[in-house]
């Protein structure tokens, strides 16, 4: 059997803020699903399990705290990565006791956020049977 | 709790009880019963009067003398200079009264205001830091696609560049940082302002991070042809937030770079403080100096020495607010030298760490065996 590559999937309501993640990520050759309702996040990541979910935080119908804890139900294997412009160490910890992988405050360079990526997915891989 | 001690003015008696009785302001009804008071006084001291001066004169039951004597019926004024006395007393006594209820109504309306006006205040100041937070929050949002887009194509993931496209590109690039950095500030500040920061304290050696916050200024320190002077032991052992003297270091060498003339000198100092457990570090440059005049803003917030239009220096004005405000949080004082073209010298104290002495290391191990052993 072939080993697919993990997919991300792309949440941010900001449609520029989308298409850049999803340009820079698609552009390193990563599968990418960019979508601007994390209602639709929700229900995509039920359907195709992804191995990683890029969210930002802040966002209408549904931030990404609750986004999070609904994905770790959904599909407690999918890793989460959230994205804010506040930079505060609460928030961090709190990403992390919520089961969330990294928080990266915005605007991060190219680097900083492929690094992250690539350290997430190297976990889902572990992780994978 | 009204209790009268004498004239709270110190005019004349006799002139504090007319301006009493016609001052309109002061005028009280209860005037009247004081008056009533004297009167009914009056009234048994007048008839016990004439009734002893019946009886020296030796003719108790004739009261024709008072007809043919009527200098005796002064006697009868008794009523009427009992009545005057108490009233203008009680006069004098409820103005006192009244001109202390006066006083204090007034104080308590003062306070009623100060209170509403601090209310008032505090509602803003909330509003005020909600309105940063957005205002932050909308400033870095569109900087997620510009940074992203431009350091991208800078990278050439997206297709080669020509040299000079590079270049335009790695200026852009660079001023989204500048601007990424104000916005920052502003953020930072916000929070240390609301006070929603709480240092994160813990131990850590001084020393590394000080040369580390030293190699971000080396860009401006070879472009000003800077001398960046580190005078610090090996290792000093601090208790307090990283992150928090982190921002502190950075802000102050920011500002000794920036006042720096071309070619001048600063540095970092850090050494044991002479009051023992506190390590003294210094931050100085041989820069413009702070004005005299300057000394009671230079740690709040938006200030610059130079605030005018034509002034040489940029930045928010919020630097040295930061650092008091991550200072404070720790309760820890900050000290400013300053003389106007000499330069300026910044020196904060951070609680230390002494490293457990090798002797109390053995003894507690000492303890432990023997304790093991029983």
């Amino acid at each position: 059997m072939l080993t697919q590559q993990p997919l991300i999937l792309v949440v941010d309501d900001e449609s520029d803020s989308l298409a850049y993640l999803f340009d820079l990520l698609h552009n390193e050759g990563y599968r990418v699903i960019p979508t601007s309702s994390p209602l639709d996040a929700l229900e995509l990541a039920a359907k195709r399990k992804p191995g990683l979910i890029i969210s930002d935080l802040r966002m209408p119908d549904l931030d990404g705290m609750e986004l999070l804890d609904r994905v770790k139900e959904i599909s407690p294997k999918s890793r989460v990565i959230l994205l804010t412009a506040y930079g505060d160490r609460d928030i961090d910890q709190d990403v992390i006791r919520r089961g969330g992988d990294a928080m990266l405050l915005k605007p991060s360079s190219n680097d900083e956020i492929l690094k992250t990526v690539r350290k997430a997915l190297e976990e889902v891989e572990r992780c994978s049977p | 709790m009204r209790r009268w001690h004498g004239s709270l003015d110190r005019r004349p008696a006799l002139r504090n009880v007319l301006g009493a009785l016609r001052d309109p302001y002061t005028y009280d009804p209860r005037r009247n019963s004081y008056t009533l008071f004297g009167l009914l006084w009056g009234l048994p001291l007048s008839a016990f009067s004439i009734f002893v001066d019946q009886w020296v004169i030796g003719h108790p039951d004739r009261l024709e003398v008072f007809w043919e004597q009527p200098i005796h019926l002064l006697f009868l004024l008794h009523p009427f200079l009992f009545g005057i006395a108490f009233g203008a007393m009680g006069t004098v006594y409820s103005r006192q009264d009244r001109k202390i209820d006066g006083l204090l109504e007034e104080q308590r309306r003062h306070l009623d205001e100060l209170a509403r006006a601090n209310g008032e205040l505090q509602k803003l100041d909330q509003l005020k830091s909600q309105f940063m937070a957005n205002v932050t929050h909308e400033l870095k949002t569109p900087l997620v696609a510009i940074k992203g887009y431009n350091q991208s194509i800078l990278e050439r993931r997206f297709g080669p560049l020509t040299s000079k496209q590079e270049e335009g590109l790695s200026i852009a690039v660079r001023n989204v940082g500048r601007l990424e950095k104000l916005i920052h500030e502003l953020l930072e500040f916000e929070r240390i302002e609301s006070k929603a920061y709480t240092p994160l304290v813990s131990d850590f050696d001084l020393v590394p991070l000080i040369r580390l916050v030293m190699t971000n200024f080396q860009p401006e320190v070879d472009q000003k042809h800077l001398t960046a002077e580190l005078s610090v032991p090996e290792a000093l052992l601090v208790r307090a937030d990283y992150e928090g003297v982190r921002r502190v270091l950075l802000n102050l060498l920011s500002n000794a770079v920036k006042f720096s003339n071309d070619g001048g000198s600063f540095g970092v100092d850090a050494r044991l403080a002479p009051d023992p457990g506190r390590v003294q570090v210094t931050v100085w440059d041989r820069g413009p100096g702070i004005p005299v005049d300057a000394g009671p803003f230079l740690y709040s917030r938006f200030w610059q020495a130079d605030g005018s239009s034509r002034r040489r220096h940029g930045g928010t004005g919020l630097g040295l607010a930061i650092v008091k405000g991550i200072l404070d949080a720790h309760g820890l004082p900050v000290r400013t030298e300053s003389a106007p073209e000499s330069g300026t010298r910044i020196q904060f104290e951070l609680p230390k760490v002494s490293p457990p002495l090798p002797s109390e290391e053995s003894s507690h191990a000492h303890s432990t065996t023997a304790h093991s052993g029983r």
